[in-house]
């Protein structure tokens, strides 16, 4: 009874979204029915009371509005304005330079900012117009962009990785160290991907201006010293000990005011902005992550999980199988759902079955959310390829960037299968952590 | 009436706004302070967890909610309804604000008795000091109601359209995406 409750309340839950109720909403009106109906409507109510309060007043949860503080200072502060200019001429001579060079500062610009849209349209505004410019094959131009962004997931700091965490009671600073080599390996990947093809085809992307001199090349990083030190404060810090990664976030929050302030760049406007971009951003994510906790409780007492793992059958505690399985399930939903609210939707069910196979959660935290950034570049809801169409506005069709964005596509599952093959590239820092 | 009611609403929101922007800044300072003076001194600012997760953290997540859906911040999936015309999304978009409206309406009802008998019961959590919790319990019922009442409101103006056929361009958010 309780089953074909839980199974109902998914379909209603799918059936919510497509008709334009807020994530938030279906999550939490579909878990709220579906507790009412299973354990009676008072118990329902008192889920509500006793979940909410105690879910949000929580210290490790602090870090996801102080890392949204930290990305948004250095971005209005422009901080990190200067990237693209230092990282086209380190490397604009290889073939493929300029995208090469975008997918460079989209790494880095993920290293200041836990959001992969952020990323995208920060860096969007810059590359692709210069880009175009050099006669870059239009789909290659937003494509790359479209891709990199996606990169701010999984380099630290980042958002989902936090509260990926948070929901399997993995360690925060673990999880978000464990991202930082599968995300250079994925920068990598891309890089690799557009040299070889602009080396095949050159029409692709026409040399630009030749003869930058190393005086150039130095001279450059006088201007984006603020995004290393940033960048080593925060991990540095995480990696030492010297503070918790949740204060990591309070300390590199409060690093990139100093810097923007040495820098004569902390206005009134700045600040504001900053703060108030970052209570809206920090308010609604946990407001669908309250739907995710209503829904795990939903789903625990439905016993979904449960069914799902006895109908796997000893398959069930094969890590591989649940891996490549919820690659599907992830990969499919990902073409309609937000990265959030799809994390928060499948977390309940897969994580029991999960934890029983006794993997390691951080290997599979870090496979989740390189599933999410493939999710945010597949078609038909590919949320950064609709970002950087909005950048673009009407210079390039979308059909263009899609059919850019399936190379960097096929370069993710290409450095998918690698993570899959090797846990090791996820668990060999965390593991060598001071704790 | 409907236009006063959306101004003094709204201007609700906006103040919670504010205090959340206050709980946000406070806890990067706290706590830097806390990492700092731990750091440097090994002294501990007792109390800093709970404060930090007890209140700010609960500012920072339920006071700016209302001003979320004043901007129709909270993420829906348009995938489905793409094709639809712009008066049967504003049906749609109505009914999904009652039902939203009506969900908010329990919610607030449950958090509002919770902080009733947290602040009768003098609720306190004790780590290193003894820290007074109860009035952050009351950040809820305030946040979640203001937002029950903005989606009434929006729900009014969906209907309104949808009937007419005029888009209805609100007052209350096309003015003020900065102003705070």
């Amino acid at each position: 009874m309780a089953l074909t409750i839980g199974i109902l309340g998914l379909t209603v839950l799918l059936v919510l979204l497509a008709l334009r109720v807020p994530i938030a909403f279906s999550l939490g009106i579909v878990s709220l029915g579906g507790i009412a109906l299973i354990r009676g409507p008072m118990p329902a109510v008192a889920a509500l009371e006793t979940l909410t309060f105690n879910f949000i007043a929580h210290w490790s949860l602090s870090a996801v509005p102080m890392f949204l503080l930290m990305g948004n200072v250095a971005y209005k502060s422009g901080l990190t304005q200067s990237l693209y200019r230092a990282t086209r001429l380190w490397l604009s001579s290889l073939p493929g330079g300029l995208a090469i060079a975008s997918t460079a500062a989209c790494a880095l610009f993920a290293a200041a900012s836990g959001s992969s849209v952020a990323t995208a349209s920060a860096m969007g505004r810059i590359a692709i117009p210069e880009m175009l410019k050099y006669k870059y094959d239009p789909g290659l131009a937003t494509g790359t962009v479209a891709a990199a962004g996606t990169l701010g997931s999984l380099i630290p700091p980042s958002i989902l990785i936090i509260l990926f965490a948070i929901f399997a009671e993995a360690s925060i600073g673990q999880m978000l160290i464990a991202g930082i080599l599968p995300g250079i390996l994925s920068a990598l990947v891309f890089a690799s991907m557009i040299m070889i093809r602009c080396k095949i085809n050159p029409k692709l992307a026409p040399k630009v201006e030749g003869g930058v001199t190393w005086g150039e090349r130095i001279a450059v990083l006088r201007d984006i010293w603020p995004l290393p030190v940033l960048i080593l404060g925060v991990l540095g810090g995480i990696y030492s000990g010297i503070f918790t990664a949740t204060e990591a976030g309070a300390g590199g929050a409060f690093l990139a005011f100093v810097i923007a302030g040495l820098q004569r760049r902390l206005t009134m406007q700045v600040f504001k902005e900053s703060v108030i971009e970052s209570l809206k951003a920090t308010s609604m994510i946990f407001f669908i992550a309250l739907g995710g906790i209503m829904l795990t409780r939903f789903m625990a007492m439905s016993g979904v999980p449960a069914a799902l793992s006895l109908a796997l059958g000893d398959h069930a505690l094969d890590p591989i199988v649940l891996v490549i399985a919820s690659s599907v399930i992830f990969i499919v939903l990902g073409m309609f759902l937000d990265s959030i609210g799809l994390m928060l939707l499948t977390l309940p069910v897969l994580l029991p079955l999960f934890e029983a196979s006794g993997a390691d959660i951080i290997w599979f935290g870090v496979l989740v959310i390189k599933y999410l950034e493939i999710g945010l570049i597949t078609p038909p809801v590919g949320l950064n390829v609709y970002v950087i169409k909005g950048v673009v506005g009407d210079k390039v069709p979308l059909e263009t960037i899609f059919k850019g964005v399936l190379w960097f596509v096929l370069a993710d599952i290409f450095t998918l299968a690698l993570l899959i093959a090797f846990p090791d590239i996820s668990l060999l820092l965390p593991k060598t952590m001071l704790r | 009436m409907l236009e006063i009611t959306e101004k003094l609403i709204s201007w609700c929101a906006r103040v919670l706004l504010f205090v959340g922007a206050i709980a946000i800044v406070l806890m990067m300072s706290h706590v830097m302070l806390e990492v700092m003076l731990r750091t440097l001194f090994d002294i501990s600012i007792p109390g800093t967890e709970e404060i930090v997760s007890g209140y700010y953290m609960v500012a920072v997540v339920f006071l700016p909610l209302a001003y979320v859906q004043l901007e129709r911040g909270h993420v829906i999936i348009e995938l489905f309804t793409l094709k639809a015309g712009p008066r049967l999304k504003a049906w749609i978009d109505g009914f999904v604000y009652i039902i939203c409206g009506g969900a908010l309406a329990i919610f607030t009802y449950a958090t509002f008795d919770k902080a009733l008998k947290m602040t009768a019961k003098n609720e306190m959590w004790i780590g290193m000091i003894e820290v007074t919790i109860w009035p952050a319990r009351w950040a809820l019922p305030f946040g979640l109601g203001i937002m029950m009442m903005i989606m009434f409101l929006q729900a009014i103006r969906e209907f309104q359209s949808a009937i007419t056929g005029e888009h209805y361009q609100e007052p209350m958010h096309a003015e003020d995406s900065e102003k705070v």
